[in-house]
């Protein structure tokens, strides 16, 4: 079982921003803390014994470092009590810049965290303010350079690409001086906007002009070549690490392992069903303390869904997935083999790098043929 | 009523000159209809034509004028179209009558449709009467507009009356000359009938009712009569006039002008221009001036959805039964499925018809640019009407291609000469000659191929003349022209829907600029598709969408599959809507906008 837990407070919430989140007040952080612990205790009675052994847990956000690390400890507490943990259970948190500037990088380590996400963003100034980060590059260098002095702990770097053309070449000095100093994941994500969010209505106005997909596309090819050549594998279409360091929490989502997810607007993936938290953190904290569990909506999954599934999340992986899945569809393997899109190695199908770029439309071709 | 108090009689007018207003006057004055009850511009009947000012229906009103002299004269007016596109309609109410009142703008002075519905009434040997009108206007140059008129027909400008339509000043003058100057109707009651089709209209219960205008003899119910160009025969059921609602009568007699209700339904049968004749006792010659009408512009209409073809099919065959001159025929296009080819008399009769089929039977359509009918000689000597650009036969086996000319007058202030000339030059326009009316208005004359006219020719018109230029033409003939088709290929595959013929040396220009158009509407694929434009097998201008790069939500986040899959479903769905081009997969909406661009771009 894999767990992630949602810990939706923000110092300031970012413009491109789509997650649940909210300003970080500490009267609503303690209440929404209570509420998760009441939220595992009532997975822990629901979940037969099976389940309840542990291989990976992720804070993600929001930002999970607004938290102050006896907070933490209280959620991981529970956690071990209710689940079993083992010797190599791999614990991750998100940190962002701005945020636990002292010993906390220190203090979550000796609770057991092992794997540092850093969300940087970026190492230019204009980049961050144009992206209304909290934080400027030296907080970023800074926390980097800590978070690689810890022992024992993998580090990873989130970087966003295709900013406005006027940001120059900002995403590839970023990456570079990154990879400089050599953590051992990568994880690089286009800015992407949904309908509504502040920043897609400054593009509405006109006021900010997205770069074209050319750019867009040209960019991810860099760093693809920059990263392969300091010894970078891809193993997922965003995700590059040094050999061995996978994130195996988020392998586990790509290879639909079963996994609870806690908190307001979390997932989860239990016995071949889908479920889904609500998104509001206030209707979240009204229904565990109903004591009922917050879930919006859950979706098993109808005949043949199984195995979209397993192309939708199986082609965003390196490993890709096994040719037995598309069979029926040999016409459109060899009209996308010759166009360059995917690749056969053995009984396997993956991507390549175009591939990788069109692979909504490469899957969806698939799923219509 | 005796035939010496018998007086028939149009009112030729340019659009806005006041021509719906005088008649009100008319019939107010006659006590034809109570001032109350005239809704203004009686004449009108269509909501449509209301709304763009313009009459399509020719109609006729009979009124019972008491004149100074003391006796009593049955005047009938008839109404005529008021629009270059119906010019053979106007030639007909012309030839029902005896006389014209040639009405005027004081504001305006001539315009280039007062002087080419002026020749034709000359020419169907009608007294015309020259009126100058809105003269309670401030603004107004009665005097200015005169003195054109005076010009323009070799008369002393005193001899123009003035009026005004609005106010009801000079209109009883106006009556009187009608009275005094239009001659009575001619012809022998006693010789075999001979009655003028000028018009008709549909009635859904009784079916076709002919407007008439009886020449010779006398036609009353009863009468087993034909029609001498379609041949179709009946009994009459009705006769009757109209004053201004339909009002049976015994008979019509050589002079009178009325209607005829025979039970016949189809329009086709009753054509505009046909002579009815007794079918026991027929004339020996019909009539003359009857022409089929001869649909000149065409454009293909398909239904958006493509589940309303049939509505569509329905929709256009009851439009025909009011209009003779529209004609259909079932067209499969690849970019747009099944819809039709329809042939309109011109622009305006295309933009009417496709108004009332979007607005009389709610149907959402996709409107295809006009494009004119080629006559094409082949090598052995056949002569082919082409009406759709992609059925042109290999150039192979063309020996000449011709298009439609008309003959054009433009009447403009003098300013806006050269630029007008350079408009004309641009538009393959052949000058003919050039007069002056008036130290400052000169009106050109020149051959135009229709084809230039119907894109966007009157908006330039207007805009480089500032609006001062109007514009009359007739047809005038096939020319002979170094024209060529032109063939749009996406991803090396021929797409009928964008052939279109066009003068040589202007291919690489129109391909070039499809071709682009094309490049911004399709979307980009998974590979580079090339646009180009061919004439014959050669290769006039290219384009490339450049293949797709990017595609993807990156981020699939804390396990939130279910977003992931909805994307890809919309995704899908959008997949279904695509029409396939070979391997080219293009929305239906950048087809219809590509297809439909001219027509925008004219901005009417």
């Amino acid at each position: 079982m894999r767990i992630y837990v949602h810990w939706p407070f923000c110092v300031r919430k970012c413009p491109y921003c789509d997650f649940t989140s909210r300003k970080a007040s500490s009267r609503f952080m303690e209440l929404y803390l209570s509420c998760l612990h009441r939220e595992i205790e009532l997975w822990a009675e629901a979940l037969p014994s099976s389940k309840r052994s542990v291989d990976s847990v992720y804070f993600g956000g929001g930002t999970p470092s607004t938290m102050t690390p006896p907070q933490l400890e209280s959620i991981l507490s529970r956690l071990r009590e209710a689940f079993r943990f083992g010797e190599g259970t791999e614990i991750t948190v998100e940190v962002n810049p701005g945020t636990w500037a002292g010993s906390e990088l220190q203090e979550v380590v000796h609770l057991g965290v092992n794997r540092l996400s850093l969300g940087l963003q970026s190492l230019d100034g204009r980049s961050l303010s144009f992206l209304g980060r909290i934080h400027g590059p030296l907080e970023c260098r800074r926390l980097l350079r800590k978070a690689l002095d810890l022992d024992g702990v993998t580090v990873n770097v989130d970087l966003i690409y295709g900013l406005p053309e006027e940001l120059g070449n900002s995403f590839i000095e970023s990456l570079e001086e990154v990879l400089d100093q050599g953590p051992h994941h990568v994880s690089i994500y286009p800015l992407t906007l949904s309908p509504g969010v502040p920043m897609a209505k400054r593009v509405e106005r006109g006021e900010i002009e997205l770069p074209g997909e050319d750019r867009v596309a040209g960019e991810y090819e860099r760093a693809v070549e920059m990263l392969g050549e300091r010894g970078y594998l891809r193993y997922e279409i965003s995700n590059f690490c040094l050999p061995g360091k996978e994130c195996r929490h988020n392998l586990g989502y790509w290879r639909r392992e079963e996994y609870l997810g806690l908190g307001a607007s979390a997932h989860s993936f239990l016995g071949g069903v889908r479920i889904s938290n609500v998104d509001s953190v206030l209707y979240y904290i009204f229904s565990i303390r109903r004591s009922a569990l917050p879930v919006r909506a859950v979706h098993p999954l109808l005949p043949g869904e199984d195995d979209e599934e397993r192309l939708i999340l199986g082609l965003r992986l390196e490993e890709g997935v096994s040719i037995d899945l598309l069979r029926g569809r040999e016409d459109a393997l060899s009209e996308f083999e010759s166009l360059g899109l995917i690749r056969r190695d053995g009984g396997r199908i993956s991507l390549t790098t175009r591939g990788i770029l069109l692979q909504n439309e490469v899957l969806v071709r698939i799923m219509s043929a | 009523m005796e035939r010496e108090r018998i007086r028939n009689f149009c009112i030729i007018a340019h659009i806005d000159h006041g021509k719906s207003t005088l008649a009100d006057r008319f019939l107010e004055i006659t006590g034809t209809v109570p001032r109350q009850k005239l809704s203004e511009q009686f004449l009108d009947r269509m909501d449509l034509e209301r709304e763009r000012g313009i009459t399509i229906k020719a109609q006729a009103v009979r009124m019972d004028y008491r004149a100074r002299d003391g006796h009593t004269y049955r005047l009938n007016l008839i109404d005529t179209p008021g629009h270059v596109d119906f010019s053979y309609e106007v030639s007909r109410s012309l030839a029902a009558c005896e006389g014209a009142v040639l009405l005027v703008d004081a504001t305006q002075g001539i315009e280039a449709q007062t002087v080419g519905n002026a020749y034709l009434a000359v020419e169907a040997g009608l007294q015309i009467i020259p009126v100058v009108n809105k003269i309670d206007l401030s603004v107004a140059d009665p005097e200015g507009a005169a003195m054109e008129l005076a010009e323009l027909l070799g008369v002393d400008s005193a001899e123009v009356l003035r009026v005004s339509a609005k106010t009801g000043e000079g209109v009883e003058e106006l009556l009187e000359a009608v009275v005094e100057m239009v001659p009575p109707p001619g012809g022998d009651p006693a010789e075999p009938l001979r009655a003028l089709v000028f018009d008709s209209t549909y009635d859904t219960y009784r079916g076709v009712v002919a407007f008439v205008r009886v020449v010779e003899g006398r036609i009353k119910k009863g009468d087993r009569i034909t029609f001498m160009a379609t041949g179709a025969s009946a009994e009459v059921e009705e006769v009757g006039y109209f004053s201004p609602d339909m009002t049976p009568c015994q008979e019509l007699a050589a002079g009178d002008v009325g209607y005829v209700i025979t039970g016949i339904k189809e329009v086709q049968r009753i054509k505009v221009g046909d002579t009815i004749t007794e079918r026991n006792r027929p004339a020996p010659e019909p009539l003359p001036g009857y022409r089929e009408p001869k649909p000149m512009v065409f454009s293909g209409i398909y239904p958006v959805d493509s589940d309303d073809f049939q509505e569509l099919e329905q929709a256009l065959e009851k439009l025909k039964l009011n209009d003779a001159a529209l004609s259909f025929e079932r067209e499969n296009s690849k970019a747009l499925g099944y819809g039709f080819r329809c042939g309109f008399l011109g622009l305006l009769h295309m933009e009417i018809v496709q108004e009332r089929l979007e607005r009389e039977y709610g149907l959402n359509l996709v409107i295809t640019a006009p494009n004119v009918i080629y006559e094409v000689e082949t090598r052995k000597g056949e002569v082919l009407y082409i009406r759709n650009p992609s059925d042109l036969p290999d150039m192979s086996v063309v020996k000449e291609i011709r298009e439609p000319f008309v003959a054009a007058t433009i009447i403009l202030p003098t300013e806006y000469m050269g630029a007008v000339m350079e408009l004309l030059r641009e538009r393959r326009g052949v000058f003919q000659n050039m007069s002056y009316l008036s130290s400052r208005r000169v009106e050109i004359r020149c051959l135009l191929p229709l084809a230039e006219i119907i894109v966007d020719f009157y908006d330039q018109l207007k805009s480089r003349s500032r609006g001062y230029a109007s514009l009359d033409y007739e047809f005038h003939g096939f020319l002979p022209g170094d024209l060529v088709k032109l063939d749009i290929l996406i991803n090396g595959e021929p797409v009928d829907s964008f052939s279109t013929i066009v003068v040589r040396e202007r291919a690489h220009e129109y391909g070039k600029r499809i071709a682009q158009k094309l490049r911004e509407l399709i979307p980009r694929q998974l590979f580079d598709v090339p646009i180009q434009a061919a004439v014959g097998g050669r290769i006039v201008a290219r384009e490339t969408i450049k293949a797709r790069r990017k595609d993807v939500l990156a981020k699939c986040y804390g396990g939130d599959v279910t977003r992931k899959k909805k994307l890809l479903q919309k995704q899908k769905e959008g997949k279904k809507r695509m029409k396939m081009v070979g391997k080219v997969e293009i929305p239906q909406e950048a087809f219809i906008r590509a297809l439909t661009v001219t027509r925008e771009e004219r901005g009417r």
